[in-house]
């Protein structure tokens, strides 16, 4: 179980998962993710946003949407296939 | 990501949009044809925007682009179209002078503001032009002019270039990526008019271009992107001409589209009678003779100037614009004209024109107030009366 209800909603429902294995800054590489899109949204599992930015088979290149700290080990699921923004009721 | 920062509730969403959307493609998009009037003359009667066009906004800082884009969303109250302003990588002194000036011009009621400034990561100032025309498109799709204004895509390049150095993609010109150009062109072919509802998505990218060099790689780049630019010089500005439009160097590819025979016929006379003012202006320099016909472009050049000079809060319609620049052009001999009160009273008179006929008749009654009263204080204007006609020149001579 953890601790971030989202999360692990989106494991539960089979999304694509990975683990971070380098951070640059903004630059995340990720293992795992394997088929997933470019442009996909990623959530971390402390909360953080990333998005697809190239994908070499289960070594995927993210752009840290939120912050340069990142934690080695952190767990990643994909949130949806594209970089969405949501519309307001008007 | 999308959250509101003027401190209002939470906005409740119902639908969500991919940021990075593909344009719309040639088959479903129309002739650009309906003039956006920004209320500068200064580029509504020489370099004319067009509802769906890409004009890029180029100059060094501080030369005046981002007043005219406060003037030109302010200039929009009262009709439906609706301005994104992106502001990337901005201090938050310039947001908050931007917001508000938008909030007293009454700009803001009709404005969205999408930010990432200088303290937000590098990839939130990467997706934000993407995220604010997302947001735009979705007005447009949905039955609504749209005006996006980028400010700027200097700092979008630049942060793109962190990202993708950081990323160790090989660096190419001024170490920007080898995609830098389908980065900005991906953006700016989201605009023009959909053939389905007839609506627009007019995008207005700011690029800066240090030290006035216009051919530096990024605005290079964004120009052949673009249908135009509007050039803000520095050095104009420095004079004290504001705005400080560089007519030499602006051009609207697609401006004469959306003019009528008489706007046309304006422009290509406006920018005759400036070349010709320069060529007086350079030519009076070696001369103190000068013949008639030069003291008239010398005179209609200052007069014309004087009407394009414009502080940031003054505003005017097509109309009012082109009352008060034909008064000046009709005007046949070096008499002066009392420009600011011309514009005064064109503000005055403007509504009053219905019809065709009113404007020639309100044009007529103008030039005759304004040349009449030109005449009886022209003794009191040496700069313009300095050099006497060649005639009594010679005659004087002679007696001597």
């Amino acid at each position: 179980m953890f601790d971030n209800q989202t999360f692990q909603k989106l494991v539960e429902a089979d999304n694509l998962t990975g683990e971070v294995v380098a951070v640059n800054r903004f630059i995340i590489e990720v293992k795992g993710l394997e088929g997933v899109r470019i442009g996909a949204q990623v959530l971390f599992s402390d909360g953080q946003r990333g998005m697809v930015r190239e994908a070499h088979g289960n070594r995927v290149l993210l752009y840290n949407l939120d912050s340069e700290d990142l934690a080695l080990g952190t767990l990643a699921v994909v949130q949806k296939t594209n970089c969405l923004y949501q519309l307001a009721k008007s | 990501m999308g959250r509101p920062l003027d401190g209002g509730p939470a906005i409740t969403t119902v639908e969500s949009s991919g940021i990075f959307n593909p344009a719309p493609g040639i088959m479903d998009r129309k002739v650009l044809d309906e003039q956006l009037v920004s209320g500068v003359p200064a580029v509504d009667s020489f370099f004319p925007i067009v509802l769906g066009q890409r004009i890029a906004i180029l100059g060094d800082s501080k030369s005046g682009k981002s007043t005219f884009l406060n003037q030109l969303a302010a200039n929009q109250q009262g009709s439906d179209k609706i301005a994104v302003y992106v502001l990337i990588g901005k201090r938050k002194v310039d947001i908050e002078r931007l917001l508000s000036n938008l909030n007293s011009s009454g700009a803001m009621s009709n404005t969205i503001v999408v930010l990432a400034n200088i303290f937000d990561s590098l990839t939130m100032s990467y997706i934000a032009p993407y995220a604010a025309c997302s947001m735009a498109e979705y007005l447009w799709y949905n039955g609504q002019d749209v005006i996006v204004m980028y400010d700027d895509l200097s700092s979008h390049a630049e942060a793109y270039r962190q990202l993708s150095l950081l990323q160790e993609v090989d660096p190419g010109r001024d170490s920007y990526p080898g995609d830098i150009f389908y980065t900005h062109s991906s953006l700016l072919e989201r605009a023009g008019k959909l053939l389905a509802n007839g609506k627009t998505l007019t995008s207005l990218p700011v690029v800066l271009t240090p030290n006035d060099d216009i051919t530096a790689y990024l605005p290079t780049n964004i120009m052949s992107i673009t249908d135009g630019q509007i050039i803000f010089d520095l050095s104009y500005f420095r004079k004290g001409v504001r705005p400080a439009v560089n007519a030499g160097l602006s051009v609207s590819r697609v401006g004469g589209q959306a003019q009528n025979k008489r706007q046309k016929q304006l422009s290509s006379g406006l920018f005759k009678a400036l070349a010709r003012f320069r060529q007086a202006d350079e030519f009076s320099h070696f001369s103190s003779q000068l013949s008639a016909e030069t003291r008239t472009d010398l005179a209609r050049g200052k007069h014309l100037y004087a009407a394009l000079q414009q502080p940031p809060e003054e505003l005017h319609s097509l109309i009012e614009q082109q009352l008060i620049l034909e008064v000046i052009m009709h005007s046949p001999d070096d008499r002066g004209i009392d420009v600011s009160g011309l514009k005064i009273a064109v503000k005055e008179r403007a509504n009053d024109v219905k019809s065709d006929e009113d404007y020639d008749r309100i044009e007529d009654e103008l030039f005759k107030q304004f040349s009449a009263q030109a005449e009886t204080t022209k003794p009191e204007d040496p700069e313009l009366n300095e050099t006497e006609p060649e005639d009594k020149k010679s005659k004087k001579k002679k007696d001597k």
